[in-house]
């Protein structure tokens, strides 16, 4: 069951190579907008541990992160600045605090799970 | 760019409830719903992940297309290593008709023309066999020489135990036994499998003899084709190598025979140096 978005993730994978699209173009862009989908699935999963996860949030922020990241970049070109390393280091700050607090998390709930298992051995 | 994730905005109080009435169904629907978006969050990020590869990747970088025409990229050295064998091989390939070809040809031109080419035939193996390169069979003696059967120490008043030397068979004796033998007209010699050739050395090498190269011990047995009669009379002259040898009691046999073949040098000889020199007419300059 936990394998499932993996799965997914592979299957979208091969399903899209397939097409051979090319956004050589756009490529800058595209990194960028899966910077913040990488982000908003960290997020995602830490919400879920921390027991405060909603669907809707997840899948609305999502989709709307990776666009608003993508313009953002966009209108940084525009505009003559380079938002792109903004972006990218925010995102990756980001990123690694998600990662940290789930791994967090899970350590947390291993070693509780140990303490009340000793506990329980320590009664009988 | 907020977290909306991290926002809490449904009381816990309702997913509580949800998981009190899923765990009385055996379903773990909160679970199950986070797996399902999440899921469909993922399918996403692949796609887009796909394309970014995608495009990150010149269609002539693609995995397939790399072994073919690789000039760059992590197996660009191993393929310009294929690459550059599969034109070895063709080049050998063609190496390897032309000289087919050509050995057709001059076999073709043999059999139509074997009048002018039957003396060069016999002269060439007549080179071969005087060169050692083919194995000789035909009339001779074989001569069998061993290691005397005295011992010194047997008695004390024979000499001193340094002595034994002189009863044992040495590179000196052999080399009288060959040259003995190429004077009595010997035409192929062979010292225990060893062809005696041109550029043959016997050499005494510690306990054991060299020949060719090649470690030979005793017994030591000579394959000589040649008139056979003759052989063996120059062997037994009196005051010859053998006479000298039997007072010393080494056991010699010497057996003549109507057929023998003696084996070919095991390596034809390799010309570093020497080259030919080609017969312009005049003398060639002597050289110091």
């Amino acid at each position: 069951m936990f394998l499932l978005p993996i799965v997914a993730l592979i299957i979208g994978f091969l399903l899209v190579y397939n097409l051979k699209i090319d956004m050589a173009n756009y490529a800058d862009y595209l990194s960028i907008a899966i910077l913040a989908g990488l982000d908003s699935i960290a997020g995602g999963i830490r919400a879920r541990l921390e027991d405060n996860f909603e669907e809707y949030v997840f899948t609305t922020g999502f989709f709307v992160n990776m666009v608003l990241a993508a313009l953002l970049v966009f209108l940084g070109d525009r505009m003559g600045v380079n938002f792109y390393l903004a972006v990218t280091v925010a995102l990756g700050v980001r990123i690694f605090q998600n990662l940290g607090r789930i791994r967090g998390q899970l350590t947390a709930r291993l070693l509780h799970r140990r303490f009340v298992e000793n506990a329980r051995q320590e009664q009988l | 760019m907020e977290t909306p994730e991290g926002k809490d905005l449904k009381p816990k109080m309702d997913l509580r409830e949800k998981l009190a009435i899923s765990s009385a169904l055996h379903i773990d629907r909160a679970r199950l719903h986070w797996l399902f978006s999440l899921g469909v969050v993922c399918l996403v990020m692949g796609g887009l992940l796909a394309i970014q590869v995608r495009s990150r990747t010149p269609e002539g970088q693609t995995l397939a297309n790399r072994f073919r025409q690789a000039e760059s990229g992590p197996l660009s050295a191993f393929g310009q290593i294929y690459s550059n064998s599969l034109k070895q091989i063709e080049d050998q390939k063609a190496t390897i008709a032309a000289l087919t070809k050509s050995n057709d040809n001059y076999f073709k031109a043999i059999t139509q023309n074997q009048d002018a080419v039957k003396p060069l035939a016999k002269q060439l193996t007549d080179f071969k066999v005087s060169l050692g390169l083919t194995a000789a069979k035909g009339p001779g003696i074989i001569l069998e020489v061993k290691d005397s059967t005295m011992r010194v120490g047997d008695n004390p008043e024979d000499g001193l135990p340094e002595m034994q030397n002189m009863f044992l068979i040495h590179d000196t004796d052999l080399l009288q036994i060959t040259n003995e033998l190429w004077a009595a007209g010997a035409e192929a010699i062979s010292l225990n499998g060893q062809r005696i050739v041109g550029g043959t050395a016997i050499r005494c090498v510690g306990p054991a003899t060299r020949v060719n190269d090649v470690v030979v011990t005793a017994p030591y047995r000579f394959i000589v084709l040649g008139d056979s009669a003759s052989l063996a009379n120059s062997l037994n002259i009196q005051g010859g190598v053998l006479d000298r040898l039997r007072p010393l009691k080494f056991p010699i046999t010497l057996e003549q025979k109507d057929q023998l073949v003696v084996p070919p040098i095991s390596a034809a000889k390799v010309f570093r140096l020497a080259k030919p020199v080609e017969p312009t007419g005049e003398k060639p300059a002597a050289t110091e």
